[in-house]
């Protein structure tokens, strides 16, 4: 279980705070995510990367939604400055400092239990109910589910109180909504323009993070027209991979009902996994070297992903197909950096390092050398 | 006005050309004689086998590390000092909110007319964008293939340049204080005219420069009313050996002459350093006496001397005109000849001076000059006929077609059959010096068998000249696709697909290893959606799929009907829009 640092949120402001750091947190899985999932690529694990994938589809759909309440509330999504990216290894964004330290790594099943399952792990797995009303102010960390039951509960208040002044906290522009149906079904992501709404839309986040209180599944009515029901939340998702085994619904011999790891088989063969070694950095690849080219070339178009996202979620919605083409080249530069050598550790591959490169591309040192040069004809 | 006419500035730096190259060999497209090793790198030592040099390419064309390098204001005075101006040392880059733009053959049998397309341009200081514009596709030109006299045969040691306008553009240039950027837009606010010289490409794949070249390029001005792609100027042909084309502008009104040598001469090492190793004293001229007994004025020695000009300069140079010698060099042909310095000091009429470059006085050029058709298409060919770089009106421009211009067998044949586009022979220019030629397609019936269409070659010059008399780069290239049955277009089945993805699966390895494999029905059915998006994007769309755009109209649109079908889109029977 992840634990955020307890935040305050008594003023509209204050809550466009969170939900900004909402969308960090949402985004931040989603290189971890990523990478385990692209080292899968061709390595015949085909039900495990399905798996992934499907949870990276919804960490996005849950960053979009979280960009789309906060430009309800009338906030401006800020998704490509270089803080906007988490350090890995490193802390999720509002995370403790003693908490969970999330890295870049290649697949394989201890990654899946001590970090996947540990991001995604709800307060109380499964039976136990969880109590999303139950007072956390005086806590001093919170769960991310406990976190978006804040959100909603200061929104909550926070609208009353506008209504009760007939005004609303929801003063945002409708036309920034990005909910065209085109990538998400319509059902997940919708636009977001009342107390409603933006309920509806933050339950959709944390049942498909934790699952409902008593059912490890989905809610079927958090679930897109093209997904197969019943899947399980992300946390039960990733335990289904460590396990090897699909989840299913059993009923006991006093025929309550419950959940275990006895369906189909979910194979895993490690053998063709690139040896990608951990937490990549470009700067720490020699400039002269196939893997530092490769590298920027990657981070080039992973931050160009990030303008593209800043662009749809600030006025511009349909910017989002320029994001996917942006998707599917950040695919073809981690696959070239998984099939080229680690110049520093031999016997390993390099790796996408999902770092923020600045909109010109030369160094500090070019930059100075440039500017000193004296007019010469 | 082009980007030889102030203000116009230069930039220089990399690119990189990332094309796939396992379609390089056409007979790579033969599905039935497709090899998996045919995705590999070259053999070692054996340049041309297997998947060639970069058979995991993206396709992505890039600017990189580019930055402005000098300046040249309306009234001609210039700088390279950014203290002057704060557009010097800013960068010219690419999109950085969308993908790359593609670099892109005409075709596995015509691959010395590479495209790019959909390709962003900006200027950008500190991070922000003070002018964004959407790159026209155009095709290199001038394809030289002894540039580089240090580096073994090859792509590496060949040039080629590339002229095209940026159109869409966004000016965001209050907050930067550059008198520069505020005459450009003044100028030319809705379109600009780019031009940049590519070389010294690197295809080594254990390298960090692997795909990356040298680039060095020029931004200016441009006008609805003259051509997108070639300049209206004087055109400076080689005589002599170890030279190529060269293009230049007179500016009247300034007393200027601003000449591109970025594609002429040749470059080597000089003490470790890259530097032109051109040694003959290359001076320009006036011939004010004739082809046979010429009678020079001199107007100056190109100045390719000095370290760093070229990267600094991008090739180009600017003499200044007296009065007498503007009204000389408006009535007669330039040259630049080899002035010998044994005569010193006297820049008088010598005999014994060799001539490198001649100025083509009568000169015709098609602006664009790469089409791509469909059964029953047209396309306009614009065009355009100088005399002294001023255009020429009422003349006449022949037309043949070519189709010894590309590979023999044992290849599939090509420019068969002839009927299968049909123009006129000849169109006459107009008071603004342009004619338009239209080409109508027909339909090709398939003569490569393996390979989609045909393609064909028309090879053009002005009356009483000859095409090989002329600058032979700038043929016309067509394209022209095979048609489809209706019936399979409107209905298709996976069969009917899957030859045609069977063949971008064996082609683009990257995109069939990474991404989706095309030549498996499941993977096409299960990512209908995103599939439907690439395909049906424009050809001017970075997202574009296929890359190539050799994807004939009537396979698009049967690829699409598949895709609706399995998305519940359409019932193809009764062909029906399913709500």
């Amino acid at each position: 279980m992840i634990l955020l640092k307890n935040i305050q949120i008594n003023s509209i402001e204050s809550l466009r705070d969170a939900v900004q750091k909402a969308i960090e947190l949402e985004h931040a899985t989603i290189p971890p995510y990523l990478t385990a999932n692209f080292t899968l690529t061709n390595t015949g694990n085909d039900e495990i990367s399905k798996l992934i994938g499907s949870v990276v589809g919804e960490e996005m759909l849950h960053l979009s939604i979280a960009c789309n309440l906060l430009n309800a509330i009338g906030g401006s999504p800020v998704l490509n400055k270089p803080g906007f990216i988490p350090e890995y290894p490193g802390p999720l964004p509002g995370g403790v400092e003693e908490g969970l330290i999330v890295p870049i790594a290649k697949f394989s099943k201890q990654l899946i239990k001590d970090k996947f399952m540990a991001i995604e792990k709800p307060e109380d797995p499964i039976d136990i109910k969880l109590m999303r009303t139950a007072a956390f102010e005086e806590k001093k960390e919170i769960t991310i589910g406990e976190f978006y039951n804040k959100i909603i509960a200061n929104m909550k208040a926070l609208e009353e109180r506008a209504q009760e002044n007939c005004n609303t906290i929801f003063t945002g522009d409708p036309s920034y909504q990005m909910a065209n149906g085109k990538w998400f079904p319509e059902q997940e992501l919708f636009a977001i323009n009342d107390l409603d709404s933006a309920e509806k839309a933050i339950n959709i986040i944390i049942d498909q993070g934790e699952g409902t209180s008593m059912d490890p599944f989905v809610n079927l009515d958090d679930l897109g027209p093209g997904e197969a029901a019943p899947e399980p939340a992300h946390y039960y998702r990733f335990e289904e991979i460590y396990k090897g085994k699909k989840l299913v619904k059993v009923k006991d011999s006093s025929t309550k009902v419950g959940y275990s790891y006895s369906g189909a088989d979910i194979p895993y063969d490690p053998s063709k996994v690139p040896n990608m070694k951990e937490n990549p950095k470009m700067n720490d690849y020699p400039v002269d070297s196939p893997a530092y080219t490769n590298s920027k070339f990657f981070n080039y178009n992973y931050t160009s992903l990030l303008n593209s996202l800043h662009i749809t979620f600030n006025g511009k919605p349909d910017t989002i197909d320029k994001a996917m083409g942006l998707m599917f080249a950040i695919r073809l530069y981690a696959l070239r950096l998984l099939t080229t050598p680690d110049p520093n550790n031999p016997g390993y591959v390099a790796g996408p390092s999902f770092e923020y490169v600045t909109d010109e591309d030369l160094t500090k040192e070019e930059k100075t050398m440039l500017k000193s040069h004296k007019p010469g004809r | 006005m082009s980007y030889l006419n102030t203000p116009r500035l230069t930039f220089s730096g990399k690119f990189q050309a990332d094309p796939s190259t396992v379609n390089n060999d056409p007979n790579h497209f033969n599905n039935a004689t497709f090899r998996p090793e045919f995705q590999d790198y070259n053999l070692p030592g054996n340049p041309g086998t297997n998947g060639w040099w970069n058979p995991d390419g993206t396709g992505n064309f890039r600017l990189i590390d580019c930055v402005v390098t000098s300046v040249t204001y309306q009234d001609g005075t210039t700088t390279s000092n950014p203290e002057d101006d704060a557009i010097i040392g800013m960068s010219v880059m690419d999109a950085d909110g969308r993908v790359a733009g593609k670099i892109v053959d005409l075709d596995s049998q015509q691959q010395g007319v590479s495209e790019i397309w959909g390709m962003q341009v900006r200027i950008v200081d500190d991070g922000n964008d003070l002018m964004t514009g959407d790159y026209k596709e155009a095709a290199f030109t001038n394809l030289w293939l002894n540039r580089s006299t240090d580096i073994k045969g090859g792509a590496g040691k060949a040039t080629a340049s590339y002229q095209s306008v940026i159109t869409n553009i966004n000016w965001n240039i209050e907050q930067s204080n550059s008198r520069y950027l505020q005459e450009l837009k003044d100028a030319s606010k809705d379109m600009l005219s780019i031009q940049f010289t590519v070389d010294r490409y690197n295809l080594d794949h254990t390298s960090a420069e692997f795909t990356i070249g040298r680039l060095a390029g020029s931004i200016g001005p441009s006008s609805t009313l003259e051509p997108n792609h070639c300049v209206l100027g004087r055109q400076m042909f080689p005589v002599g050996s170890n030279c190529n084309y060269a293009t230049a502008v007179v500016d009247d009104s300034l007393k200027t002459i601003t000449m591109d040598l970025s594609n002429a001469l040749q470059f080597g090492k000089v003490n470790g350093k890259v530097e032109v190793v051109e040694t003959r004293n290359l001076t320009l001229a006036i011939n004010i006496g004739t082809a046979e007994v010429p009678e020079y004025d001199y107007i100056g020695k190109i100045n390719y001397r000095v370290p760093g000009w070229y990267m600094q300069q991008s090739g180009s140079c600017t003499f200044n005109l007296s009065k007498e010698q503007l009204d000389l060099v408006n009535k007669y042909p330039l040259t630049i000849v080899d002035y010998q310095a044994s005569n010193p000091n006297t820049l008088t009429l010598d005999p014994t001076v060799t001539q490198v470059f001649n100025e083509s006085a009568e000169y015709a050029i098609a602006d664009k000059f790469v089409f791509r058709l469909n059964p029953k298409e047209q396309c306009a060919v614009n065009f355009y006929a100088t005399e002294l770089g001023k255009i020429a009106a009422n003349k006449t421009i022949e037309i043949q077609q070519a189709p010894y211009m590309f590979d023999d067998p044992p290849v599939p044949v090509t420019g068969v059959p002839t009927s299968a586009i049909q123009n006129a022979s000849q169109v006459v220019t107009n008071e603004y010096g342009t004619a338009v030629l239209e080409i109508t397609a027909g339909d090709p019936d398939n003569p490569r068998e393996f390979i989609d269409g045909q393609i064909y070659a028309l090879t053009y010059n002005l009356e009483g000249q000859s095409f090989s008399g002329g600058n032979q780069n700038n043929f016309i290239s067509l394209l022209v696709f095979d048609s489809v049955k209706q019936e399979k277009i409107d209905c298709p089945t996976w069969e009917d697909l899957q030859p045609t993805m069977q063949q971008y699966a064996n082609l683009y390895p990257l995109m069939s290893k990474g991404v989706f494999n095309l030549a498996k029905q499941e993977v096409v059915d299960n990512n209908a959606k995103i599939l439907k998006f690439v395909f049906s994007k424009e050809k001017t769309d970075p997202n574009y799929m296929p890359a190539t755009r050799d994807l004939s109209g009537d396979k698009q649109k049967m690829i699409l009907n598949y895709l609706d079908g399995i998305l519940g889109v359409i019932d193809c029977e009764t062909k029906e829009t399913i709500a």
